[in-house]
């Protein structure tokens, strides 16, 4: 029988309503009063338009309000959870603890640096709920009242890029190649051709005009060997800017070389021979 | 890369494995029967103790002798035998893996070792409350049988499986938190917003530890290693009592009422996922060439080659290796940072990549760094040195250089013809161009 009547009892507390009065929410200065010109109150179950923003961390978060018990309008105290819930965009939150003062208000009033300690490193911008909840209460409140934006004081946390876990896609990196650099135009270059071939013309038109000859010749066998030799030198050297490699062209010019020195040695003597004979 | 494979072949060998199981006492044979028959029922060797038992032990002469320890002994002090939280450290680093489930009489063996592991239990007697979702037939009244949503949990299939055909889920036991050190920290199921964890029978929460989103049900993590482990505040999250329960949360949100509990499809999610059966990936091939080849150059890539890298994935899927489908997996080409992050384009488990190498020489790695949440870190380094233009490779024949050409040419012919003009020349002194000239003058 008595068990009836505690489960009855149990059931009569569990379904008490409570609902929420004069809430007031206001950043403040340090020494600043809590006075209703200072806060503003938000009637139960709206949503604040004000965003509450705080600068500085020498700035007081206030909130107070009064819980009353719907039946009688009786001041409430049974409720174990009394939170303001502030939830960031990212789904990171924190919480804070509201509580009740010798008027049976609830209240949480401290400066932004001591309300850190509860902010687990968060700042910036926060979604305000209050959250009332308790074993007798039969419908708990979560209420999201209002924009927070509060520069709370935070540490920041810099993490090795070692130790840095990464579950995501990164971006896409492309490679800049170098960019060639400009070039002249194919005209001015065609032209500096024919400028600096026009000396080598000059040069076989000016000799045709004084009129040259090749009476010294010796007659031997070695001198078209020499000049077929130095024209081949500079034959290969072209041949060498066209397709050859250095070592390819290095092999050939041993053996074009050390023909036209031979050759040329035997010219330049008879030439010698011919002119110390002239002079005597 | 050789040992990865070396260490996947011995994973794929032992997947009947041996898994020892730890309860408060051997009761847990009975309260958590259904749990532990769909374990042996995949294939796993179940060995069930009790946590204090005497003979308790992970390592014989140096082995393993089990490959995954579940823990459902919420209230152990001291582990029995060898075994202790830094016995268990070590069997993790060995690449076992584990499972905790604790609850509100939580002892000081499970703590030790969630510390251990960069995760931190509430106080013993405290649990994880939530006035806003509790299961109004089960509770006790003081509001500590929760009711778990699909958006508590982690977004993660390989984990928690298909979150769209979840049944709520009920959770009874403590809170803990992930340290703030634990950068490989999972949030398997986080606490809803209204949640908190406290002593239920206070009459006024004053100042709570854990509260809001960073409680934490379920906490996870994969160690580097790839060992697996996961702890949980509720071994009731796995009994038959909540296996076979009906769920009715207080919440008006929740649409089911009287719904049979998800529980079971929970508890097999994250059971396979610790007892590797899911989410585990190796590589079976890597090659890397010259567009229109098929083997790596013998010695290096010149600058700016055209290069083809190929990854050949696989991924274990019900106990067999087959082809990997993610489309998310990148290259990097590395010297120091990166030079080039492309997306490999997965073709049926062979990713391929084609791109220009940079025009940058040095020693260069393919590497691909494939971490995602559920699945074994993937990790293979392919070197290769990048060698500059031989001298013969540059461009030979420039337009604007003509010039250049040019004069160099025309000094060489010029060469040759002075030098037979000034060999052979002979020069009339008497009859030079001078004389000449003026002799006919005196003609005319």
């Amino acid at each position: 029988m008595s068990l009836l009547i505690l489960s009855i009892l149990f059931i009569a507390t569990a379904s008490q309503e409570i609902a929420v009065q004069n809430f007031r929410v206001g950043i403040l200065a340090k020494d600043q009063e809590a006075t209703n010109e200072h806060l503003k109150t938000i009637p139960a179950f709206s949503k604040s338009s004000e965003l509450f923003s705080a600068s500085d961390a020498g700035q007081r978060l206030y909130i107070s309000f009064n819980l009353l018990n719907k039946a009688d309008n009786s001041k409430f105290s049974g409720a174990q959870q009394v939170f303001l819930h502030f939830a960031q965009e990212s789904g990171e939150d924190a919480v804070l603890v509201a509580n009740p003062q010798a008027s049976g208000e609830y209240l949480y009033d401290a400066t932004l640096r001591v309300a850190s300690k509860q902010f687990n490193n968060l700042a910036g911008k926060f979604k305000g709920s209050l959250i009332i909840g308790g074993n007798t209460i039969k419908t708990p409140i979560n209420w999201y009242f209002a924009d927070f934006q509060l520069a709370l004081p935070t540490i920041p946390i810099i993490t090795p890029k070692s130790q840095q876990i990464n579950y995501s896609q990164l971006p896409e990196i492309q490679h800049e190649f170098r960019q060639p650099e400009k070039r002249p135009s194919a005209v001015i270059s065609d032209f500096f051709t024919l400028v600096v071939l026009t000396p080598l013309l000059f040069l076989v038109g000016a000799w045709l005009k004084i009129g040259i000859n090749f009476g010294n010749a010796p007659a031997s066998i070695w001198v078209p060997i020499f000049h077929a030799g130095l024209a081949g030198i500079v034959g290969l050297f072209f041949v060498f800017w066209l397709q050859l490699d250095m070592f390819e062209t290095l092999k050939y010019l041993a053996i074009l070389g050390f023909v036209t020195f031979v050759a040329g040695n035997r010219v330049l003597r008879q030439l010698a021979a011919a002119s110390k004979s002239k002079s005597e | 890369m050789k040992w990865l494979i070396v260490l996947l072949v011995i994973l794929q060998n032992t997947l009947a494995d041996r898994v020892l199981v730890l309860g408060e006492t051997a009761a847990i044979k009975d309260t958590h029967s259904v749990y532990l028959n769909s374990i042996t029922a995949r294939g796993h060797e179940l060995t069930i103790r009790a946590a204090d038992d005497a003979n308790l032990a992970l390592f014989k002469h140096g082995e393993l002798i089990f490959e995954h320890l579940i823990v459902l002994a919420p209230g152990v002090q001291v582990f029995g035998g060898s075994l202790s939280s830094s016995e268990i450290s070590k069997f993790v680093d060995a690449g076992g893996n584990v499972l905790v489930a604790a609850g509100s009489n939580i002892g000081d063996a499970i703590r030790e070792l969630a510390v251990e592991n960069g995760f931190e239990f509430d106080a013993p007697g405290t649990a994880v409350i939530d006035h806003h979702n509790y299961d109004t037939s089960l509770d006790s009244g003081d509001h500590t049988t929760l009711v778990i949503n699909k958006n508590q949990l982690i977004n993660a299939q390989l984990i928690v499986g298909d979150a769209s055909k979840l049944k709520p889920v009920l959770f009874r036991g403590i809170g803990l938190v992930a340290g703030r050190q634990n950068r490989l920290a999972l949030s398997i199921i986080k606490g809803t917003t209204t949640s908190y964890s406290f002593d239920p029978k206070a009459q006024r929460v004053t100042n709570p530890v854990i509260a809001g989103t960073r409680t934490l049900l379920v906490g996870g993590l994969q160690a580097r290693n790839n060992a697996r482990i996961v702890f949980t505040g509720s071994a009731d999250l796995f009994s038959n009592a909540f296996f076979g329960a009906k769920v009715n949360s207080a919440n008006p949100s929740v649409q089911d009422k009287n719904a049979q509990s998800g529980n079971a499809a929970l508890a097999d999610a994250i059971t396979k996922w610790v007892l590797k059966e899911n989410g585990v990936i190796r590589v079976k091939k890597v090659n890397h060439h010259l567009v229109g080849e098929t083997q790596p150059p013998p010695q290096e890539y010149t600058i700016t080659d055209d290069v083809v890298y190929t990854i050949e994935i696989e991924e274990l899927k019900n106990g067999k290796w087959v082809p990997f489908q993610g489309k998310d997996v990148q290259l990097e080409f590395v010297r120091i940072d990166p030079f080039v992050r492309t997306v490999l384009q997965n073709k049926n488990g062979v990713l391929t990549a084609n791109f220009k190498l940079p025009d940058v020489y040095g020693v260069f790695k393919f590497l691909v760094d494939y971490r995602r949440v559920g699945y074994t870190h993937l990790y293979d380094v392919q070197q290769m040195s990048v060698r500059p233009l031989w001298h013969t490779q540059y461009e030979r024949f420039i337009r604007s250089a003509y010039p250049y050409y040019a004069s160099s040419f025309s000094m060489m012919i010029g060469l040759v013809l002075f030098s037979i003009v000034y060999l052979y020349h002979k020069e009339d002194r008497t009859t030079g161009v001078a004389t000449k000239k003026s002799e006919d003058k005196k003609k005319q």
